[in-house]
């Protein structure tokens, strides 16, 4: 068995060189390339825009995201090489530390806006309930292969939907609307994904509609308002976008529509005034989309699109190829982590969407999100690389349900 | 199929539905929608601000200046970017010359994108606030219309509104010279409404200066005078023309009362009015020199023709009295032009016969306006000699039953003045750098009559005629009162006057003619007394002024 010659899969049974030692012969290249393709018009963006941001400091957003680019490259370097398996074992221990993270933000953490969502560590703040979703999948994941092999009754999924509405519920108090509902989505995602039966779901989605009567409309008669007067207008303004207050969600909305659609076909290059003019708000971050739209236009819309689709294909057919189950849950609810965000942000620019504050993955400007991502990545590329080994091992042809 | 593959079936197909949405969503908004969003991304990142063209310069006859335009400034305020409506108010109050609550009443409203705060500010003050930088408030190029002799000639001269449009008088009339013509500049602002930069799309132009004939000096001390009058007898009114009436020069307008161009918004419209072209009344005995003028021309009378008078006249139905009753008497021509006879003016007005008449009245320029370059000027009324009725030649020979305007009885008596030639009167001499010559005018008297007229009416201010306590030492003055009932409902008011003198000097070479019209005096009401002593002033300070030696 233990020849010199190479194996048909073309992995070396001396594992000495650097490549093979990262296991990159056995990443999906594909996806790596989308994320790094991603994270460079993200960079080329920063920097046609953000030049007189910081008076003095032209390249201030463009060299921390690059930098923030090469450690989460370095990291996903790092997951990919790992097992994912040996997570399970973890299980309590990753979501005990997830949860430490978000009450020790919520007691500690510096405040910006009327929010408590970082802690701050030199060169870098750091935003726990980012790295929160991640955790959140990998622990959640490895409960719910626990708990399915007692059974898949209703008490089960209430149990398991408690584990992952817990920490949402925590990131919505500090308050973090967008990143709470990202972590709910995962554990749907996640509980989805599992198998939980249809009858769960939609005693789930029962007991949501209640919540929400008594959030927005029971609560509020009673003079008991749950929902900061902020979130409740983001939540609604998309709904009435002619609102012409600077500042308002639905001001955002417009003008993020305008901007989109200034871009036209090929886009207005350095005639982007909606971005230049600084009509475009929070234009490195949640907004990024749109000065993609003005400046490139349709064309460069169409490119960045076309890049999440091929990253999340790739995803997907990761989640058929995963050797085991965990590693089936754990891209499931990275598929949707990523489908969700994406889909989110870009309706939001495109005025589909509530202005939620949702990132757009490696496109936006943020150290916790890009990281974060590619962590994400680097798991994902742990499963494909695991099957990868596995199928190699037991000399079974991998057969992926997508090609 | 494995449950597993069922559900990643569904997730697939939900991520190919977004991604067609959103997909679809982009290319509506940028190839079907762009236009229409990139033209709302212009409109609100720019804004384009009309650059008024100044208005050209009015000058008087020497060049002094009466109407110039400055650079000024509006304020305006875009109230939902204004973070502190209160402290904002407070600063800028003390600048703007205005109630802090006011300020704060326009500026505390978020829903307003737009608000003037102040419109022809001066730049001074403009630029302090420009530097003060406060977000939400900035300014807008104005132009103000300055008046550098205040109240003077301010009838004549017109007024402009807010907008910098002409509204009346010359302003109006000589639009087309004086307007500038509008600029347009197209400001880039960005999201907090600070401008970034400034694209002039068309070149504002400045307007040309128009010359008038007016003299500011003249004009100064006659206002002086018609205002003294007029507050002195409560008049409800007054004018007075001042003319060359060699040329045809107009060298003074004045109305009162009159106005304060920089408080237009107080002006009521008869004060903005001019009266001298604008307001018509029944002369009087003013006339009574036609009719004389009309006799001795067509050779009915001479100077020295006497008349045997009756103490009063029966024309048709109407019988024309004395002012004064008395017995019956013999006056030659000119001592009925002296003393103002009606009977004799009537019986003069009888020989010459109605036609003649009508010809006469209409060769002197009456029931026509004069030419004169001043907007909606009046004609008067002259009844056409088919409408005549019996009594009529017993009206109209004393400048009764006829109306006329204060500028026709100036430009008509200059014909006597200078020698028989009827001329336009002149008002404005130079408009966009041409010079608009004097009218030639037409002769209209013989030479003769007109200095046989010319020496009757020095008469009047004789001992015994109607103004003879009016004087200017050195001077021999001539001229005619008048005194006319007013006409109200088909009959002569018994209290309403109209007190007018026309006079000219010196009596043998005229070179000044003065109309003065006071419209209802009150204490005194005869021309000798209320008009002719304004004659007087305006003569006595304008002869020498002129450099006429006494003799």
């Amino acid at each position: 068995m233990a020849t010199a010659r190479s194996r048909p899969l073309g992995f070396s049974a001396r594992r000495s060189g650097v490549l093979e030692r990262l296991n990159i012969p056995h990443m999906d290249g594909v996806l790596v390339g989308s994320a790094l393709g991603l994270i460079a018009f993200s960079v080329f963006t920063l920097a046609s825009v953000t030049q007189d941001d910081i008076p003095g400091q032209p390249f201030f957003f463009v060299i921390r995201q690059s930098a923030y680019a090469l450690v989460g490259v370095a990291l996903m370097l790092a997951i990919a090489r790992v097992d994912y398996s040996r997570f399970r074992e973890l299980r309590v221990g990753i979501y005990s530390f997830m949860v430490a993270t978000i009450c020790f933000v919520l007691a500690f953490g510096a405040a910006a806006g009327g929010a408590r969502r970082w802690i701050e560590l030199p060169y870098f703040r750091f935003q726990p309930s980012e790295l929160a979703k991640l955790l959140l999948i990998v622990s959640l994941a490895a409960f719910v292969i626990e708990r399915t092999r007692g059974g898949r009754d209703l008490r089960q999924t209430a149990r398991m939907l408690a584990l992952g509405l817990a920490p949402a519920a925590l990131v919505f108090l500090q308050p973090d609307l967008g990143t709470g509902i990202v972590l709910m989505v995962i554990t749907l995602a996640v509980l989805f994904i599992a198998g939980v039966p249809w009858s769960h779901f939609a005693a789930t989605a029962g007991v949501a509609t209640v919540v929400a009567l008594l959030t927005f409309v029971v609560a509020p008669t009673f003079g008991v308002p749950l929902l900061r007067g902020y979130q409740e207008e983001r939540l609604t303004s998309f709904l009435n976008p002619s609102d012409e207050d600077a500042g308002s969600s639905s001001y955002q909305i417009n003008q993020a529509l305008i901007a989109v659609g200034s871009g036209g076909k090929t886009g207005r290059g350095d005639q982007a005034t909606q971005t230049d003019l600084n009509f475009l708000p929070e234009r490195h971050t949640d907004f990024v989309f749109a000065v993609v739209g003005e400046r490139f236009g349709f064309l460069g819309a169409a490119f960045v699109l076309s890049l999440y689709a091929l990253l999340i294909w790739r995803a997907l057919r990761i989640l058929t190829l995963s050797k085991n189950l965990y590693g089936t849950l754990i891209a499931g609810g990275i598929v949707a982590m990523v489908m969700f965000q994406v889909f989110v942000n870009v309706g939001m620019n495109l005025g589909l969407m509530p202005v939620t504050g949702i990132t757009l993955p490696l496109m936006s400007y943020g150290g916790s999100s890009v990281l974060v991502t590619f962590m994400a990545i680097g798991l994902l590329q742990s499963i494909h690389v695991q099957s990868r080994l596995a199928s190699a091992r037991s000399g079974r042809a991998e057969v992926p349900l997508l090609r | 199929m494995r449950l597993i593959d069922r559900r990643l079936g569904l997730l697939l197909f939900v991520f190919l539905l977004l991604f067609s949405v959103v997909f679809a969503r982009a290319a509506w908004l940028q190839g079907v929608r762009g236009g229409s969003l990139r033209a709302d991304a212009h409109s609100q990142q720019t804004e384009t601000v009309t650059v008024p063209g100044q208005r050209g310069r009015v000058l008087d006859r020497t060049g002094k200046v009466l109407a110039v335009s400055e650079d000024a400034a509006s304020i305006i305020a875009t109230p939902y970017q204004v973070k502190h409506p209160g402290k904002v108010a407070e600063r800028l109050a003390p600048l703007l010359d205005l109630p802090a609550s006011d300020l704060n009443d326009l500026l505390d409203d978020p829903d307003s994108g737009f608000a003037y705060l102040a419109h022809k500010l001066d730049v001074r003050t403009a630029d302090r606030i420009e530097q003060m930088g406060i977000v939400g408030i900035s300014t807008l190029p104005d132009s103000r219309r300055i008046y550098p002799q205040g109240e003077l000639a301010a009838p004549v001269i017109g007024a402009v509104g807010t907008d910098n449009q002409a509204l009346t008088g010359l302003e109006k009339s000589e639009n087309d010279t004086l307007g500038g013509s509008d600029g347009e500049e197209e400001i880039v602002r960005d999201a907090l409404g600070a401008p970034l930069r400034t694209e002039t799309q068309t070149q504002s132009a400045q307007g040309q200066d128009i010359r008038l004939t007016i003299d500011s000096a003249i004009q100064d001390k006659t206002e002086e005078a018609l205002s003294a009058a007029g507050e002195a007898y409560a008049a409800k009114g007054a004018t007075a023309v001042v003319m060359d009436p060699n040329s045809g020069d107009v060298l003074a307008l004045a109305n009162w009362p009159s106005f304060d161009p920089s408080e237009l918004s107080n002006a009521t419209s008869e004060e903005l009015g001019n009266r001298a072209t604008g307001y018509t009344y029944e002369p009087g005995s003013t006339f009574k020199a036609f009719t004389v003028a009309a006799a001795l021309e067509d050779k009915k009378v001479t100077p020295s023709t006497s008349f045997d008078l009756p103490s009063t006249i029966k024309v048709a139905d109407r019988v024309i009295e004395e002012s004064h009753a008395r017995p019956p008497v013999t006056l030659t021509t000119a001592e009925i032009l002296a003393q103002s006879s009606n009977v004799g003016a009537v019986t003069i007005g009888l020989e010459e016969g109605s036609e003649r008449f009508d010809h006469w009245i209409r060769e002197f320029g009456f029931g026509e306006p004069t030419g004169i370059r001043y907007p909606a000027e009046e004609q008067g009324i002259v009844p056409a000699i088919d409408d005549y009725s019996g009594s009529t030649m017993g009206n109209l020979p004393i400048g009764q039953g006829l109306s006329v305007t204060p500028i026709q009885m100036a430009a008509a008596y200059s014909a006597i003045a200078n020698g028989g030639t009827l001329r336009t009167p002149r008002l404005v001499s130079q408009v966009d750098g041409e010079r608009i010559e004097r009218d030639d005018g037409h002769r209209i008297l013989h030479r003769s009559t007109a200095t046989g007229l010319q020496a009757m009416l020095e008469g009047v201010l004789e001992p015994g005629g109607t103004a003879s306590e009016v004087s200017v030492p050195g001077y021999t003055l001539a001229g005619k009162t008048g005194t006319a009932q007013i006409a109200e409902n088909g009959t002569y008011s018994d209290t309403g006057y109209v007190a007018n003198f026309v006079g000219f000097a010196p009596a043998e070479d005229p070179k000044l003619l003065v109309a003065v019209i006071v419209d209802e005096p009150q204490y005194a009401h005869t021309g000798g007394e209320v008009a002719a002593p304004v004659f007087g002033q305006i003569a006595s300070f304008t002869l020498p002024y002129l450099g006429i030696s006494p003799e």
